[in-house]
């Protein structure tokens, strides 16, 4: 099974925050949905520049299949090389150089497996590695909806319903002033705590750093909720900024009903 | 080449989990229909409240086409789908995380990301799909997470607010409008769009006398009478195979009468090929007699590989006997109620209980519209192949099976109700920004960026 460690030793993985930038350039290239896409070509810590590559040599229709092949491990012509080999033993594969040229693999005594995230992580983190692929507004909004609720997964999908409208009760325009308030606040402890520290190219070790830290930040009564998006928060920090700064009256915080 | 066979225990998936109420509506989540009547006009209704539909309604959505009406003769959005499910005890989908990418286009949560979100009510099994997904395998969809996510969804885009139980009972057609009858109102439309399903296919006339089901026997959506000690399946699809499993379960004998000379194990119900653009291309501007080649070759019953290693052993340890290469040609009542299968070229099966699972018929909407507009060729509706919209009647459109010889065979399944969801909804919204004959629908019509 995949851990942070081993996400965090292949060599050349680019940093979170670039890993996530190179999925949303996909998006806007072929309308992906939800942002969540760009956390799963983050997933990686490969993403979608390889995605993209696989996109076009096997002429898949959507680079949302790319991009999910992508979410595996070492973009998708390296999960593809793992499908094609899966049962091979260990040296065979190595030895051929399976697993991905781009992720360094082939080399002498780099080891070019991987294999899938397992399945008895912590929730917070399957829920983490979505949370740091959406937008700054949605953070925002789900850290102001934190104040209602405690589940960060509901959250996450209780601020889209938001953002359609219809919810007469929480107004998405409110929940992202309360959230941007709140972040405001906690800023600038959050960077105390944290200052310049290096970001892990595996989404999954970055979301742990990110949660460490946010609970070792004296930011008062926050319950899992509120950890969990002002560590998403503080991985996507230079968005979140900017679209605080913005203040929650500018732009869209909802949809026409 | 990777040979992939999944094991029996994906077929497993709890039902009836506790899922989370959303904050925002508390515990009335899901809320029930409206109360009364839907307004006497709307600038689209929707006859048919299932997978489809609530597609349909969604992506409209987005266009900014909101004053809808959901029309279903069962209780709110993918009630009968699920219904029908449950009375199998089916607890996976056939169509995999990857066919469900939810409305095109936008960035509403996708189903592969909401079973994520719950990361913390699956069990291993269904959180191995999931990492199975993400690598681009096949990979089953729990019926309990479906569900949930078809509650999330009606709820972000509102179609509880807007679907009403009726049962339609006709459309009338006139230049500037649709009027839809129902057995409880009638409302006028700009546009109607049908999303019938399919429905259960009956028995030959000839398998016995009258219409009348005899005694012993029942379709397998029918109550199986409790004490059943024996049963005779007819069908080669998946829902025979759940008949099967489910009396191999429940201890019964069973008989499993094919008409094939094998039964067929098979991922999807359709080529895989069929779910992309490649398949499609098979029947975008074909000729018409290409496309029906296709179609008589491609739609053949088939059972989902995880069920092969329990059949397989119920065979092999004569829990099961399999009548391979066996035309049925009637069924006969015997006494005690109880029923016998006969096969053609002689001999007869008999059991407490005869189950037909005969596979289903689409809904071209004849009976519904006219057989003028209906348009009926070979069996399929005559629609447009650029919007989907009934070429004789433009203000009415299909999605789902019916739009069949458009987009292929996976028109019936999840894939194909987003591919003819976006024909669709972009077409009315598009006719509707330059439709001025109701007068109802405003210049700058707001499209949503969620």
């Amino acid at each position: 099974m995949s851990s942070p460690d081993a996400e965090a030793a292949v060599p050349g993985a680019p940093a979170a925050g670039h890993a996530a930038a190179g999925a949303r350039a996909s998006h806007s290239a072929t309308s992906e949905p939800w942002d969540a896409h760009a956390a799963r070509g983050a997933d990686t810590g490969h993403a979608a520049p390889g995605a993209r590559a696989s996109h076009s040599s096997t002429s898949e229709p959507w680079d949302a299949h790319a991009a999910r092949g992508a979410d595996t491990g070492h973009a998708a012509a390296g999960a593809r090389a793992s499908h094609s080999s899966t049962s091979e033993p260990r040296d065979a594969h190595a030895a051929r150089g399976l697993g991905g040229s781009g992720a360094g693999g082939g080399g002498r005594g780099v080891d070019t497996l991987f294999s899938l995230p397992a399945v008895d992580d912590p929730p917070m983190t399957e829920t983490g590695v979505i949370l740091m692929g959406l937008d700054a507004e949605r953070l925002l909004t789900g850290l102001g909806l934190a104040t209602v609720t405690d589940d960060p997964a509901l959250i996450a999908l209780s601020v889209d319903q938001l953002r359609h409208g219809g919810v007469q009760r929480l107004p998405a325009g409110a929940m992202l002033a309360e959230g941007t308030s709140r972040w405001l606040s906690a800023r600038e402890v959050l960077q105390a705590v944290g200052g310049g520290g290096t970001t892990s190219g595996s989404p999954r070790q970055a979301w742990a750093n990110a949660l460490r830290l946010v609970c070792a930040a004296d930011i008062g009564d926050a319950g899992p909720a509120t950890r969990a998006y002002l560590a998403a928060c503080w991985l996507r920090r230079g968005e979140v900024d900017a679209r605080a700064a913005r203040g929650p009256a500018e732009g869209a915080t909802g949809c026409p009903t | 080449m990777t040979l992939f066979v999944p094991g029996p225990h994906l077929l497993d998936s709890p039902r009836g989990r506790d899922w989370p109420a959303y904050p925002a509506f508390g515990a009335s989540h899901p809320p029930g229909q409206p109360p009364g009547q839907p307004p006497g006009a709307a600038d689209v209704v929707i006859v048919g409240a299932g997978p489809a539909g609530l597609a349909v309604a969604s992506a409209l959505w987005h266009l900014g086409v909101h004053d809808i009406v959901l029309l279903d003769r069962a209780s709110g959005p993918c009630g009968r789908f699920l219904e029908r499910i449950d009375m199998l005890d089916q607890r996976v989908l056939r169509s995999p995380y990857q066919h469900h990418p939810g409305v095109e286009g936008y960035r509403d949560c996708e189903l592969l990301d909401f079973a994520r979100l719950h990361w913390v009510r699956l069990i291993a099994a269904e959180r191995h799909e999931i990492r199975m997904a993400q690598a681009g395998h096949r990979s089953v969809v729990p019926v309990d997470v479906f569900e949930a996510y078809c509650r999330h969804i009606a709820t972000t885009h509102q179609v509880y607010d807007r679907t009403w139980r009726a049962t339609v009972r006709g459309l009338s057609c006139g230049p500037d409008a649709v009027t839809v009858r129902t057995d409880r109102f009638e409302l006028r439309a700009a546009f109607a769009v049908l999303c019938l399903g399919e429905e259960r296919a009956p028995a030959p006339a000839g398998w016995w006398p009258g219409e009348a089901v005899p005694p012993g026997v029942s379709y397998w959506d029918d109550p199986v009478p409790a004490g059943t000690g024996s049963v005779v399946v007819v069908g080669a699809g998946l829902t025979a195979a759940h008949l099967l499993t489910n009396a191999i379960k429940a201890g019964q004998r069973v008989h499993w009468v094919l008409r094939e000379a094998q039964e067929r194990y098979q991922c999807s119900d359709v080529n895989a090929a069929f779910f992309r653009a490649e398949g499609r291309a098979c029947f975008d501007g074909v000729p018409w007699a290409d496309r029906l080649a296709v179609m008589r070759r491609e739609r053949r019953a088939s059972v989902m590989f995880e069920f092969r290693p329990l059949l397989r052993a119920a065979e092999a340890d004569g829990r099961l006997t399999v009548h391979r290469g066996r035309a049925v040609c009637g069924v006969t009542p015997l006494a005690g109620g109880r029923a016998a299968v006969r096969l053609a070229g002689g001999g007869e099966v008999a059991g407490d209980r005869v189950l037909l699972a005969l596979g289903t018929t689409l809904s071209t909407g004849a009976g519904l519209l006219p057989d003028h507009l209906v348009g009926d060729r070979d069996g399929w509706p005559d629609l447009d192949e650029r919007t989907l919209c009934y070429r004789h009647a433009p203000r009415v459109f299909a999605v789902g099976a019916a739009a069949g010889m458009v987009l292929g065979p996976a028109a019936r399944n999840i894939d194909g109700h987003r591919v003819a969801t976006a024909r669709v909804a972009g077409s009315i919204a598009a006719r509707l920004e330059s439709d001025s004959i109701l007068g109802a629908v405003p210049a700058d019509r707001p499209v949503a960026h969620v």
